[in-house]
């Protein structure tokens, strides 16, 4: 009995250490972090540092198009900056303006699927900078705050 | 009356300097509101529209001037801008003859980007960045005269603010913040390190965010573009000092393709507080003046 009850007590450890612990910010903050990293080879292949790879492309651009779908769920009210524990630079406007913010979104995994289903290497570097620009510049215009002072 | 005075010496002296330095003080007051003389226009200047443009979209203008609704590409003015301490609306300077600058001429327009001077000789406040658009040459600045007429006028009456501490307080300042003279190429340099230092003190005016500012709000010149806390948001503007040597950058070249492409190629700091939009403006320069640009932001340590 003494056994069960520990053994429940651990397993709801580890539940909660994997998903409550780490709220809806640090969440967003780390699928950002790793849509940067899909986003990495692909400006190098536009830069002509890195050879370009079509296959590695539509993995990635379906990725991040996925990363944006779950990131734009994890904006919950008072997630924003100066109304959290955790530092975060979203802006208040995200929740001023909750449509456009999620526009933008729409806007993001739009180009992100376009990306995902180009169907040559001339449409390779117009969709990247579409992405970048349309997609994750316009959005950070407008809802990020910039860098803090470390 | 003579009795008087030997009575009441201390009142009498208190009395006559405060009438001298009402009087100094409205002298110099009127000599801080003088418009720049004829003389200060370039003589035989034929103005160079394209020219006019490239200092527009340096100057990023239409970041500040932008219209609303239908007008919203054009500099008509009329939203609303955070400035330090206050909320201002950028006037209206598409060529309007009654509500823009349709009826101004060069010299009254010289006079407001290099004094800071409104044609009713009305002090600007500083969010009109004069202080930097004083470096520029009287040429640059009517080639934008000249293309400003070329755009079209649109009808938008904005109501200029009055400064909160008062017109006095902004004179004197406009007299310890304006540079004293034009830019100067420094010999010794590359003719493209000197047309980047240019766009970047004068049109550009990239130190009103990115050098910091003293208690009176006027610029720390030894701590030229070196950072600070951003003027209206929360967070900082970071420092353009030893880019490359910070490995913020990896060199001329990547610091060129970061004012080119923004965020757009991953360069994803350059988008957040203001600055996605000044990257789009320089986006739009003719590519030697990018190169300029990021040529002399990279030597700055």
């Amino acid at each position: 009995m003494k056994l069960k009850t520990a053994a429940i007590a651990l397993a709801a450890m580890a539940i909660f250490s994997t998903t409550t612990l780490a709220g809806p910010i640090e969440d967003r903050q780390e699928i950002m972090k790793d849509t940067v990293k899909n986003l990495k080879p692909l400006i190098g292949m536009v830069k002509g540092a890195v050879p370009l790879d079509l296959a590695t492309v539509k993995k990635n651009a379906a990725h991040i198009a996925a990363n944006l779908e779950k990131a734009r769920k994890l904006f919950p009210d008072g997630t924003g900056d100066g109304e959290a524990k955790v530092d975060t630079r979203a802006k208040p406007e995200i929740w001023l303006m909750k449509d456009e913010f999620q526009a933008a979104f729409d806007n993001a995994i739009k180009r992100a699927k376009a990306l995902a289903a180009i169907d040559g290497e001339a449409a390779f570097k117009p969709a990247v900078l579409g992405l970048g620009g349309k997609g994750c510049k316009a959005c950070h215009k407008k809802f990020r705050l910039p860098k803090k002072k470390k | 009356m003579h009795r008087h005075m030997t009575k009441h010496p201390i009142l009498w002296s208190l009395v006559s300097a405060l009438l001298l330095f009402m009087l100094i003080t409205a002298g110099l007051y009127a000599k801080l509101s003088e418009p720049l003389p004829p003389s200060a226009l370039p003589k035989d200047h034929a103005p160079d529209i394209a020219n006019g443009k490239i200092i527009y979209t340096a100057g990023g203008c239409i970041s500040c001037h932008r219209g609303i609704g239908p007008d919203v590409d054009k500099p008509a003015g009329g939203r609303k801008l955070k400035v330090p301490g206050d909320t201002l609306v950028p006037p209206n300077i598409t060529p309007d003859r009654d509500t823009g600058i349709g009826n101004w001429t060069p010299l009254r327009f010289l006079t407001a980007m290099k004094r800071g001077l409104a044609p009713d000789g009305a002090h600007y406040i500083p969010a009109f960045p004069y202080t930097s658009y004083a470096w520029m040459t009287a040429s640059d600045i009517l080639d934008l005269f000249a293309y400003l007429q070329t755009l079209p006028a649109v009808r938008n009456k904005v109501e200029r603010k009055p400064f909160r501490l008062g017109r006095f307080a902004l004179a004197f300042w406009q007299w310890l913040a304006l540079p004293r003279g034009e830019f100067r190429p420094v010999p010794g340099k590359s003719a493209q390190w000197n047309r980047g230092a240019y766009l970047v003190l004068g049109p550009g005016h990239c130190a009103e965010c990115h050098t910091p500012r003293n208690g009176i709000m006027l610029l720390n010149r030894d701590r030229w573009l070196a950072g600070g806390p951003h003027p209206v948001e929360k967070g900082s503007v970071p420092s353009l000092r030893g880019l490359i040597r910070r490995k913020r950058f990896k060199d001329t070249e990547d610091i060129y393709n970061a004012l080119k492409y923004g965020e757009a190629l991953g360069y994803e700091d350059i988008s957040s507080g203001g600055m996605g939009e000044v990257q789009e403006n320089i986006s739009k320069l003719p590519d030697a003046d990018i190169r300029a640009i990021a040529t002399y932001l990279a030597s700055l340590e």
